[in-house]
C-alpha cells in the first residue's frame, strides 16, 4: 500500500474491511460502495471507500437490507441514519464500524470518530499480528 | 442498436442471454451434458452480465469454455476466492474475463467481464451426470429456471452477497430467451420406451440407440425437462471398469431384490404449506395423504405436521393409528391449503427431529416440499445428525423443486428421494415411497473391492432398498481380475453379493473417474465439519484448514466445479478496455405452476404470496409487485376429484369400508336395499360385520376392475382391506369362506 497517498488495493481494502474481494464487488455493482479510482492498472481504493464499505457493512450485519441501506444514505449526510418505522416514528440507529485487525482482533469504532489514514491503521494491523498472536491451544 | 424482444420493460436496458442449447449423450445410466449459453451485448457500453442458473444435482461440471466473436478461451477450475481474484484483476485491467461459480450443487452462477458492444460470446459448460432410477427406468432431469427461495432471517443478513442474494436471480413471468435440447441415447439393452410427462418429444428409435429432440423448435426457459428412459438390462448387475486421462476408477451398479416382512413404524408426515405450493401442488398432496393414511399398517403411530412461517402438529405426539386418530386426519388434510406463508422447514425439522423416540419404533419422516429455501446446508446437517434415529423420505414437488435440498436430506439421512412434476401424478410415487418406510432395507452397505490400490468415493454407502438401483464408485491404481463383493444387514442378518471385475473389458474414458471424484467430493460437502463451517468468516477461516481444502484439491486435480471451486477463462486484450462495465443481471423465468401461478393465465393473491419471498426476486427485472396484476396470470382451477380418490376417502382405518350411500355413489352401485338384503341373506357371521365385508369385497372388485392402471397406488389399501375380510369372521350364505364375499362383488360391479 502506498500509505503515503492513502492509496489501497482491493486486497488491502478487503483486508482492512473483514470482507471478501466479491463483497467489495457487490457492494460497487449495487452502487453502495463508489467504483475504484483511476484507470486500468491504476486503479485503486482510498479512506474514503474504507470508510463507506465499514457503515454498510455495519449496517448490513446490523439486519437493515440493502435497499434500506441506499434510503439511509440518501437521507443522512454523515453521522447518524435515520429511517422511518412501521408507524411512522423514526428509529434512530447508531452506527458502529468493525475492522479485522488480524485473525481474531477487531477494532471498533463509532461513526463519528474520524479514522486514521489507511497507512496508519495497516501499521496497527501489522502489530496487532506482531503482538496478537493465535493461540495454539485452541481458541478457548 | 436492435435489441427488440430483448429489452428489460421500462428500463431501456437489454436482456444479453439470447439462447440456450443443450446437448446431451447418454450411455446407459451415465450422461454427458453441454450447456450452451449464447449472450450478445447490444447496447453501446460494455456489459458484466451476471446469470444464476439450474444445472443437475448430481452433476459433475468439468468443462467451462468461453467463445467470444468466434474465439475460444478454455477455462480452469482454481480454489473459488483465487478464480474471483483472477477475475476481478483481469477486469479491472480491461480484460474479458468468464467465471462459473457454484453457488449451491444445483444452482450455479455464470459471470461475464467486460463484453464489448456489438461482442457476441457462447459460454459451454460440460458436465457428467448419473440418471436417477425411477423404477425400472432411467430418468433424466434438465433444471432450466432457479425458483424463487425462501430466505429464513439469517441468510438475509451479514454481508453481501448474503445467501439470500445469491440464490435469488431476478424473476420475470416471461423472458425473451429459450431452449433447444438434442439427446442421443445409447443403452446397453433394447430401448422399450422413451417419454416425457414435461414436453412434447419427437423420438428416432432403432434397438438399443434413439435420438430425442423437443417437438416444438424451443421450449420456455420456466420448467424442469424431464425424460424417462426405460431399457433392458438397466437392472443387470454390473461392474464397469475405465480408463483414461484422469486415471482408472469403477462402478458397480446393480439392483438387489429381496424379501422382507414389513415392520410398523412411527410415521410422521411434514408437508410444505408455504405459498409456493398453492395450485396444483398442495392438491396433489391432499391426494396422496389420503392415500397414505389408508395404508397405514396396524400397529403404527403416526402424526401431521405442516409448517409454514411457522409449524403446527395434529397431534401432540405421534399417536397410535386407529379409525378416530385417521378420521381426524383425514378431516385436516380435505381443507388442508398453501396458507402458511413462508417456507421454515429448518425448525419444523428440528422440531420433528427433536421428539422423543417411540422405544422400539423406526421414526420414518415422509417430508412433501417444493423445496425453495436458501438454507440448504443447515437443513442437510440436521437431518445427518439425527439419522441415526429417523429416517427422511422425501418428495420434490412441482417444475422446480430444488434437487439440492430433495436429495440432500434424504441422502443425509438414510431414506429416499423422489421428485413429482407438472404432468406426472403424485399418488403411485408417494405410495411407492411409503412402502419404503415399512420395508427393510439392505443397511450399512460395504464393498470389498479385493485388490490394492482402490480409493473408495465415499466412506458411507447409504442403505440400499429392494428393487432399487445401487451405484457405488472407486478410483483404482491399476484394475485386476477379481471379484467385488458387497456386504449389508437386512432385517438384522448379514447378507452378501459378488459381483465379476474384469479389466479386458475395460472402457476409454473419464466420466466414471469424474462422477467418483464428484461423489468423493460431495460427501465433503455434505459431512458435518463442511456443513457446520458455512457461516461467519471467522468459522469459515477455521474451517479452510480442514475439509474445505480436501474438497479443493480433489476439484482442482480433476477439474471439478464445487464449492470451493470455480472455473475462470480471461481473454487477454491488446487494447484493454477503457471505463466500468454496466452491470446487466439476467432474469429467469417464473417457475411454471409457482404458487398456483399459470402463465397466460390471473391472481390477485399472489402479491400476499410473495410477501414471504424476498421482494427483489421479481424487481430487477423490471416486473414490479404491483406489475402483476395487470399481466394477466391465473390460478389453475382445482381438477376434478377422480372416483378412486372418493372411494379411497371412505376407506376405514381398518381396512374395511361401510355399506352406505356415500360408499354406493362412489362406486355407482344402485341396487335397492331389498337386492341387498337378498345378497346379506343367510350370511355367515354378525350381520352389520357382513354388511361391511360386502361391501369391502366390492369396493376391492371395483379397484381391480376401473382402476387397473393406478394398481400401485391401491394395493397396499386393497391388501389391508382383504387382511379385514380374512379376519371378520363372516362368509356369504353360498359359502366359499372369506373369498365368497369376492365371488358375489365381483359379479356385482360392472
Amino acid at each position: 500500500m502506498d500509505s503515503g497517498r492513502g492509496r489501497l488495493s482491493i486486497d488491502e481494502l478487503a483486508g482492512l474491511g473483514g470482507v471478501s474481494r466479491r463483497t467489495i464487488r457487490y457492494y460497487v455493482q449495487e452502487r453502495l460502495l463508489p467504483p475504484p479510482l483511476g484507470v486500468g492498472r491504476g486503479r485503486h481504493y482510498d479512506e474514503s471507500h474504507l470508510r463507506r464499505l465499514l457503515d454498510v457493512k455495519a449496517q448490513q450485519e446490523a439486519g437493515w437490507s440493502l435497499d434500506e441501506i441506499r434510503a439511509g444514505r440518501r437521507q443522512a449526510a454523515g453521522g447518524g441514519v435515520e429511517l422511518p418505522g412501521p408507524q411512522g416514528q423514526v428509529l434512530a440507529r447508531s452506527t458502529w464500524r468493525r475492522l479485522e485487525l488480524a485473525p481474531g482482533v477487531e477494532l471498533h469504532v463509532a461513526h463519528d470518530i474520524r479514522l486514521p489514514a489507511p497507512g496508519r491503521l495497516n501499521e496497527i494491523a501489522d502489530w496487532c499480528r506482531a503482538h496478537l498472536p493465535r493461540n495454539p491451544e485452541g481458541e478457548a | 442498436m436492435n435489441a427488440s424482444g430483448l429489452v428489460v420493460r421500462g428500463s431501456g436496458q437489454t436482456i444479453p442471454l439470447e439462447h440456450v442449447h443443450v446437448d446431451a449423450r447418454v450411455v446407459d445410466v451415465c450422461a454427458r451434458v453441454t450447456v450452451r449459453q449464447s449472450y450478445r451485448n447490444r447496447e453501446g457500453v460494455p456489459l458484466e452480465v451476471v446469470y444464476v442458473f439450474p444445472l443437475d444435482e448430481g452433476a459433475a461440471v468439468c468443462g467451462f469454455e468461453a467463445t467470444v466473436d468466434g474465439v475460444r478461451y478454455v477455462g480452469r477450475s482454481v480454489e473459488r476466492d483465487e478464480a474471483f481474484a483472477q477475475y476481478d484483476d483481469a477486469l479491472e485491467a480491461g480484460h474479458g474475463a468468464f467465471l462459473l461459480d457454484e453457488e449451491r450443487a444445483d444452482v450455479f452462477t455464470a459471470s461475464l467481464g467486460n463484453v464489448k458492444p456489438g461482442s457476441a460470446v457462447e459460454l459451454s459448460i460440460t458436465y457428467v451426470t448419473e440418471l436417477a432410477a425411477e423404477g425400472p427406468a432411467a430418468r433424466f432431469t434438465l433444471p432450466t429456471t432457479v425458483s424463487p427461495r425462501y430466505a429464513p432471517g439469517p441468510d438475509q443478513t451479514g454481508v453481501s452477497p448474503t445467501p439470500a442474494e445469491a440464490l435469488n436471480p431476478p424473476t420475470a413471468l416471461d423472458v425473451p430467451y429459450a431452449f433447444t435440447f438434442e439427446m442421443d441415447v445409447a443403452m446397453g439393452g433394447t430401448i422399450r420406451r422413451i417419454q416425457s410427462a414435461t414436453h412434447p418429444i419427437e423420438v428416432d428409435q432403432d434397438g438399443a440407440r434413439a435420438s430425442v429432440r423437443l417437438a416444438q423448435r424451443s421450449a420456455p426457459m420456466d420448467r424442469d425437462l424431464v425424460i424417462l428412459i426405460a431399457a433392458d438390462g438397466l437392472d443387470a448387475p454390473h461392474v464397469t471398469v475405465e480408463r483414461g486421462a484422469k486415471g482408472s476408477a469403477a462402478l458397480v451398479s446393480f439392483v438387489p431384490r429381496f424379501e422382507a416382512a414389513a415392520q410398523p413404524a412411527e410415521v410422521v408426515f411434514l408437508i410444505d404449506r408455504s405459498g409456493s405450493m398453492g395450485g396444483e401442488s398442495i392438491e396433489e398432496v391432499r391426494n396422496a395423504l389420503q392415500l397414505c393414511l389408508r395404508s397405514l399398517t396396524a400397529g403404527s403411530r403416526f402424526n401431521i405436521v405442516s409448517f409454514g412461517t411457522a409449524h403446527a402438529a395434529l397431534f401432540d405426539e405421534s399417536r397410535p393409528y386407529d379409525e378416530a386418530s385417521m378420521q381426524e386426519a383425514a378431516a385436516l388434510v380435505r381443507d388442508m391449503d398453501a396458507d402458511m406463508g413462508g417456507t421454515e422447514l429448518l425448525p419444523a425439522l428440528e422440531w420433528v427431529l427433536g421428539r422423543k423416540a417411540v422405544a422400539g419404533m423406526p421414526r420414518q419422516v415422509l417430508l412433501l416440499t417444493d423445496g425453495e429455501v436458501t438454507n440448504t446446508d443447515e437443513v442437510i446437517n440436521l437431518a445427518r445428525r439425527h439419522a441415526a434415529d429417523a429416517r427422511c423420505f422425501t418428495f420434490g414437488i412441482g417444475a422446480g423443486a430444488s434437487q439440492h435440498l430433495v436429495k440432500g436430506i434424504a441422502r443425509a439421512s438414510g431414506g429416499a428421494a423422489e421428485f413429482i412434476s407438472p404432468g406426472e401424478r403424485i399418488e403411485a410415487k408417494v405410495l411407492r415411497q411409503f412402502a419404503r418406510l415399512f420395508a427393510p432395507a439392505l443397511l450399512d452397505p460395504r464393498v470389498d473391492w479385493g485388490q490394492p490400490g482402490v480409493v473408495a468415493a465415499a466412506d458411507r454407502v447409504p442403505p440400499i432398498f429392494s428393487g432399487e438401483r445401487a451405484s457405488i464408485y472407486a478410483l483404482l491404481d491399476e484394475p485386476r481380475k477379481g471379484s467385488v463383493r458387497l456386504t449389508g444387514t437386512l432385517a438384522g442378518r448379514p447378507v452378501a453379493f459378488d459381483l465379476p471385475i474384469d479389466p479386458a473389458a475395460a472402457v476409454e474414458g473419464d466420466t466414471i473417474a469424474t462422477l467418483a471424484a464428484r461423489a468423493r467430493i460431495r460427501e465433503l460437502e455434505e459431512a458435518g465439519e463442511y456443513l457446520e463451517s458455512r457461516g461467519s468468516l471467522q468459522r469459515r477461516a477455521r474451517a479452510k484448514a480442514k475439509s474445505a481444502s480436501a474438497i479443493a484439491a480433489l476439484a482442482v486435480k480433476y477439474q471439478l466445479a464445487s464449492r470451493e471451486t470455480s472455473f475462470v477463462a480471461v481473454e487477454h486484450r491488446e487494447t484493454p478496455l477503457e471505463g466500468r462495465a454496466e452491470l446487466r443481471r439476467v432474469p429467469v423465468a417464473l417457475t411454471h405452476g409457482w404458487g398456483g401461478v399459470m402463465r397466460e393465465s390471473h391472481v390477485s393473491c399472489l402479491a400476499a404470496r410473495a410477501s414471504a419471498m424476498p421482494s427483489y426476486a421479481y424487481l430487477d427485472a423490471g416486473l414490479a409487485l404491483d406489475a402483476l396484476d395487470s399481466c394477466a396470470l391465473r390460478v389453475e382451477p382445482a381438477r376434478a376429484p377422480r372416483p378412486l380418490d372418493a372411494l379411497v376417502a371412505l376407506q376405514r382405518a381398518d381396512g374395511s369400508w361401510g355399506l352406505d350411500a356415500a360408499f354406493a355413489a362412489a362406486v355407482s352401485l344402485a341396487p335397492s336395499s331389498a337386492a341387498i338384503d337378498e345378497l346379506l341373506r343367510g350370511a355367515v357371521g354378525d350381520p352389520e360385520t357382513a354388511r361391511r365385508a360386502l361391501a369391502t369385497a366390492v369396493a376391492i372388485a371395483w379397484l381391480e376392475r376401473h382402476a387397473g392402471a393406478e394398481r400401485v397406488e391401491w394395493e397396499m389399501l386393497a391388501a389391508k382391506a382383504a387382511q379385514w375380510l380374512s379376519t371378520s369372521r363372516t362368509e356369504p350364505a353360498a359359502g366359499a369362506g372369506w373369498n365368497g364375499w369376492l365371488d358375489v362383488a365381483r359379479r356385482l360391479v360392472r
